[in-house]
């Protein structure tokens, strides 16, 4: 009894293990795709109503429901306390759970955002959010194909662990 | 003291901290703060400029950062300002900007390599202009009236605390407040009191807000900081043709100095304007005096 026991808690635990990797690709995902939204938004405020800086990175963190809600939160509370955007940006980013290639795309933002006219920013906003939509359209063929493996390869494995030991 | 913590709160960590050490009498008496590249900061006081004490050189990474804080890091926010030099920051403070323009069709498109900053405080005077209101207003009206001064002297300092005065009496007053330094417009509401019949139109050249101040606010008085314009000489004919009393301010260090610019020679010449306001320094003092324009032979 305790062996079936035992059997049964590892086959469970490499299920969530492999059920968690999953989601994990999955939430990466999903915060790519608010990123990319959130520039869209980003583009449109900057060209079209000249938004300030901080009312913005409040206006796109209220809305956010991903972990790029920190990051734009903590951009408008570095710059009403008279800190940096730059720091505060590229600090920010650098906690986001993002691959190298897209932290790199989103950490060249913050040398452009506020610094020069609208429509320059715009262009900018605009060619760093093409760069993270052809990111976002890699990682969700790979999150299609890797959350089945994952789920699978913790299904397998557990199984096999727990044939082993009954 | 408010004002000045405010002014210097845009100023880099380094700088904010000298500022903020300074003793309160003297906070009190700094008009400007001046930075340039290279050089110690230093304060404009009533006396000149004195350098700050115990300081090391500013740096054009430390004037780059006020500039940024400044904008509030939106500099796509105060481009307009910025071509002509100058951005005004929360509270009416005024930062002055110098560096290398970069022109496009003739035109300064926007400043780079910024090497000194001049950031002057605002500050209300309230009732520095009450002997000024006395002479110049009558039961239902003002006369047109010109506050003449030169630069940093308190022509704007004077012609607010005199705006708020008259609105106070009940008389509609419409400010054309193109630099943002009467009202201190901040996300849509002034930082200045200018009393309680008082409208603000910010951020517009002075010729085209003066004409939409009398198509549509319908006022007894219009205010204007600084006319520099061929245009704001014929929206201010206009403006007087249509029966409103006009204050107005013009940097000049007394009358002959007007009468040598054309545009002022020309506005002075059709006597619009019936009082004029001289600004004087007295023994580090400074000091309001109103003389009707007849008598200086405008």
């Amino acid at each position: 009894m305790l062996r079936l026991t035992g059997a049964v808690l590892v086959w469970v635990g490499c299920v969530a293990w492999g059920l968690r990797a999953a989601a994990e690709r999955r939430s990466q995902q999903r915060l790519l795709e608010e990123l990319v939204s959130s520039l869209e938004i980003m583009e449109r405020e900057l060209t079209l109503n000249q938004r300030a800086l901080p009312e913005l990175m409040r206006q796109l963190s209220a809305r956010a429901t991903t972990q790029s809600a920190q990051l734009f939160q903590s951009c408008a509370d570095s710059m009403e306390t008279g800190g940096s955007f730059v720091k505060a940006w590229d600090s920010s980013v650098a906690q986001l759970p993002l691959s190298r290639e897209d932290s790199a795309l989103l950490l060249s933002l913050g040398q452009v955002l506020g610094r020069y006219e609208d429509r320059g920013q715009g262009e900018a906003v605009s060619h760093i959010r093409r760069g993270l939509e052809s990111r976002l359209a890699l990682v969700r063929q790979q999150t299609l194909a890797s959350a089945r493996v994952y789920t699978a390869l913790g299904t397998a494995a557990g199984g096999f662990l727990a044939l082993i030991l009954i | 003291m408010d004002s000045f913590r405010q002014a210097v709160s845009i100023l880099p960590e380094r700088l904010r901290e000298l500022a903020l050490a300074l003793d309160p009498g003297e906070m009190v008496g700094v008009e400007e703060i001046r930075l340039r590249a290279g050089r110690m900061p230093a304060l404009t006081c009533p006396d000149g400029e004195v350098p700050m004490m115990g300081a090391n050189p500013v740096t054009t990474q430390e004037i780059e950062l006020l500039v940024q804080n400044a904008s509030r890091w939106s500099l796509h926010t105060v481009l307009d300002q910025l071509r002509q030099g100058y951005m005004t920051t929360r509270g009416g403070h005024r930062l002055g900007l110098c560096g290398t323009a970069v022109m496009e069709g003739g035109q300064v498109r926007t400043i780079r390599e910024i090497t000194s900053a001049n950031l002057r405080i605002a500050r209300e005077k309230r009732g520095c202009a009450s002997k000024i209101a006395l002479h110049i207003k009558g039961k239902n009206s003002v006369a047109n009236t010109l506050i003449i001064a030169p630069p940093g002297a308190g022509k704007t300092t004077l012609l607010r605390d005199l705006i708020r005065q008259l609105s106070d009496c009940r008389l509609r007053v419409a400010v054309a407040d193109e630099r943002g330094e009467l009202s201190a417009m901040w996300q849509g509401a002034p930082q200045l009191d200018l009393g309680q019949s008082t409208d603000v139109l910010a951020g517009c050249p002075k010729a085209v807000a003066i004409e939409q101040l009398l198509r549509g606010m319908n006022p007894q008085v219009i205010a204007v900081d600084e006319i520099t314009a061929g245009e704001d000489v014929r929206a201010i004919e206009q403006a007087v043709g249509c029966g409103v009393s006009l204050l107005a301010t013009a940097h000049a260090r007394e009358v002959e100095d007007l009468k040598r610019r054309p545009l002022y020679r020309e506005l002075l010449s059709e006597g619009i304007f019936r009082y004029l306001v001289m600004i004087e320094r007295r023994s580090g003092r400074r000091e309001a005096r109103v003389v009707p324009a007849e008598e200086l032979g405008c």
